[in-house]
């Protein structure tokens, strides 16, 4: 099939996909058979599958991620969903030391097919506890792939990614990329088994390479057209997988590059952002120009006027650009961006 | 119950070599449970565990070779050498793997058990805890779901009375028992003393054959004890922690000897047996360590 759906469409087809093609593929969370439907992700789902294989639990965040391990040792394969990844918290015990533990403190003899999806919120007062993006921390787990979809094919990707998986997956999928649509196919032929970064590009010998990933990569293809439209080349490196291959396609630059922007929708302190420049100055030495455009090391308010120069933007990511290269350009101050588009996504 | 005895004590009397390098649990004291489980459980069922998991991994018919090799670091070893003494594991029986964090199997078998549910075979998933396990949210939150879900898991815990060296009392409430504050969510729920071999190993059939025909959860609290330290090969009745009046008795009261006098009443050949066993843990030590040094050469290569 190759269709243009929106962000959250690709989710639950890539969910219904698994559950069609394996009968061992579970559904569950908290939410996913309640009206709402985890945001339409796992709409229609429990009439086409039944209740035993889609199924809502109680709300026990920390013993449904050992039990979907379990599930995962006794032969089935797992989608769990987290409506904020805020919530996940409660279970890091079981994330961490059971399921990105089983297959390697066993010696290899198991796969663990458990997928977990994270939400992250974003918009509407979302505040302090219902925005919080972990990725980092995620990332830092040996034995845990950290999948961070931006488009709707990296959502359709991301969950079809659980047929082969050996280790557990943690999907980081944020609230506003259910609205964004995009082309999906939904062939499975791709290699799901490591999910490669893509080059968005329009030039051979970009000036600046922006690396991102997740909903920031469209603040960044913004920048880039901002940009192009001075002239300046300018290339965006979207990471799909927060992992060691990553970080070596992230510091594999073309030559013609003079400044490197990390854009990350989190905090950047002790972040995989800070990782990927440690990797390219390992690289390259110091003398590339680099720079990072993240949260403040601030958690997030809840007001709207408080949120002035909080989240990632295209703005922030152009003033970044002109600094490093050394451009006298203003950039447009801007009020806080609430909403994805011109849709509104209250009070969720 | 002798050959997770006799293991034990072998582990405890070699320790001190300095070959088995990791944080080591022993079982001596606690052994009547996995062994008498042993009877009625098949490799079909499911069995998860704690830091001190070598009885239960030898009472779920687990290879005493590939333990005794894990805990010495061997790559022979039942996890290749990466899990050591708490992290032990035997597909081929159902022994799905132990963690060294308290109550974290809990909800891992309790997921084996949704498992065995929706495959719609008869099997079971046991679930081996501690008293101080009970404490942990994960514990609450494991048990209420098996309720609710109607999952053919049985929790085993083993009240031995100390997490590490603290006893019930800045922990649990005295007028509580663990087993009646389990029956509040929704489960069956008993307790019985492993001195008591005449209702202990019944108890614990008809517990298994209740989660195994009527596929529901139960939970029961047994009274046990440990005879050595907490982690180590030695004793620590020093420290007096405990009660030495309760841990003498208890010792005179050790659920191995009342099986074997019961057992020569019966005119069971114990001597026999006990030799049998007795040369199967030293020829089992003895190639364990001969690989062992093997892979010391290896090492210092």
């Amino acid at each position: 099939m190759n269709a243009k759906v929106l962000g959250s469409e690709a989710i639950r087809l890539g969910i219904a996909e698994m559950m069609n093609s394996d009968p061992k593929v579970l559904t569950y969370g908290l939410g996913v058979n309640d009206p709402g439907r985890i945001f339409g992700t796992t709409e229609g789902l429990v009439e086409e599958f039944g209740p035993k294989r889609v199924f809502e639990t109680p709300t026990s965040e920390l013993a449904l991620t050992g039990v979907g391990v379990g599930l995962a040792l006794g032969g089935y394969k797992v989608i769990h969903s987290h409506q904020r990844m805020d919530f996940s918290l409660l279970a890091m015990d079981q994330l961490v030391n059971s399921a990105a533990k089983w297959r390697f403190m066993f010696g290899d003899q198991f796969k663990i097919p458990y997928l977990v999806r994270m939400i992250i919120g974003r918009g509407w007062g979302q505040g302090p506890t219902h925005s919080q993006n972990f990725e980092s921390w995620l990332a830092h787990v040996p034995g845990l792939r950290v999948i961070v979809p931006a488009s709707a094919q990296d959502m359709f990707d991301c969950i079809t990614s659980l047929r082969d998986t050996a280790e557990p997956i943690v999907v980081i999928e944020h609230r506003w990329l259910h609205g964004v649509s995009g082309e999906l196919s939904t062939d499975v032929a791709n290699d799901l088994s490591n999910l490669a970064s893509i080059k968005h590009s329009h030039t051979v010998q970009p000036r600046l390479r922006i690396v991102t990933w997740g909903l920031e990569t469209y603040d960044s293809l913004a920048a880039q057209s901002e940009f192009s439209r001075l002239d300046i080349p300018v290339e965006v490196l979207q990471i799909r997988e927060l992992n060691d291959s990553s970080l070596e396609e992230a510091a594999s630059l073309p030559e013609s590059i003079e400044a490197v922007i990390v854009v990350a929708g989190s905090w950047g302190i002790a972040s995989f952002a800070d990782s990927v420049i440690a990797r390219i100055a390992q690289g390259n030495g110091i003398h590339l120009k680099v720079g990072r455009v993240s949260h403040p090391d601030a958690p997030e308010p809840t007001a709207l006027h408080q949120l002035t120069a909080y989240h990632v933007s295209r703005w922030r990511i152009l003033k970044a650009g002109f600094q490093l290269l050394g451009i006298k350009e203003n950039v447009i101050s801007e009020a806080p961006q609430d909403q994805p588009g011109g849709n509104r996504f209250g009070p969720f | 119950m002798t050959l997770i005895r006799h293991v034990e004590i072998e582990i405890s009397s070699r320790y001190s070599q300095g070959k088995m390098r990791c944080p080591t649990h022993l079982s001596v004291g606690q052994e009547a449970t996995p062994a008498a489980l042993s009877i009625f459980l098949s490799n079909n069922d499911y069995a998860v565990s704690t830091h001190r998991s070598h009885a239960h991994f030898i009472g779920k018919g687990g290879d005493v070779v590939s333990m005794l090799a894990e805990i010495y670091g061997l790559d022979q070893g039942c996890s290749k050498g990466r899990g050591g003494s708490m992290h032990l594991v035997d597909r081929n029986v159902g022994f799905m793997g132990s963690s060294a964090i308290v109550g974290n199997s809990i909800p891992v078998g309790t997921g084996l058990g949704h498992a065995l549910k929706l495959d719609g075979v008869e099997a079971i998933s046991v679930v081996y805890l501690g008293d101080a396990a009970v404490e942990e949210g994960v514990f609450a939150e494991s048990i209420n779901y098996a309720a609710t879900s109607q999952l053919p898991v049985l929790y085993v815990c083993e009240n031995n009375g100390y997490s590490v060296y603290s006893d019930m009392g800045p922990r649990q409430p005295p007028d509580r028992q663990i087993f009646e504050m389990v029956r509040g969510f929704g489960l069956k729920s008993k307790k019985v003393s492993s001195f008591d071999l005449e209702s202990f190993i019944p108890t614990l059939r008809d517990a298994v054959n209740y989660c195994r025909t009527e596929r529901l959860s139960m939970f029961v609290e047994i009274e046990t004890a440990r005879y050595l330290e907490h982690c180590g090969p030695n004793t620590d009745d020093h420290l007096n922690y405990r009660n030495a009046e309760i841990v003498t008795k208890q010792k005179t009261l050790d659920p191995l000897a009342q099986f074997k006098s019961a057992l020569l009443v019966e005119g069971v050949e114990i001597e026999r047996i006990e030799n049998e066993i007795g040369s199967f843990v030293s020829d089992s030590f003895a190639l364990v360590e001969s690989w062992y040094d093997i892979a010391l050469e290896k090492f210092k290569a």
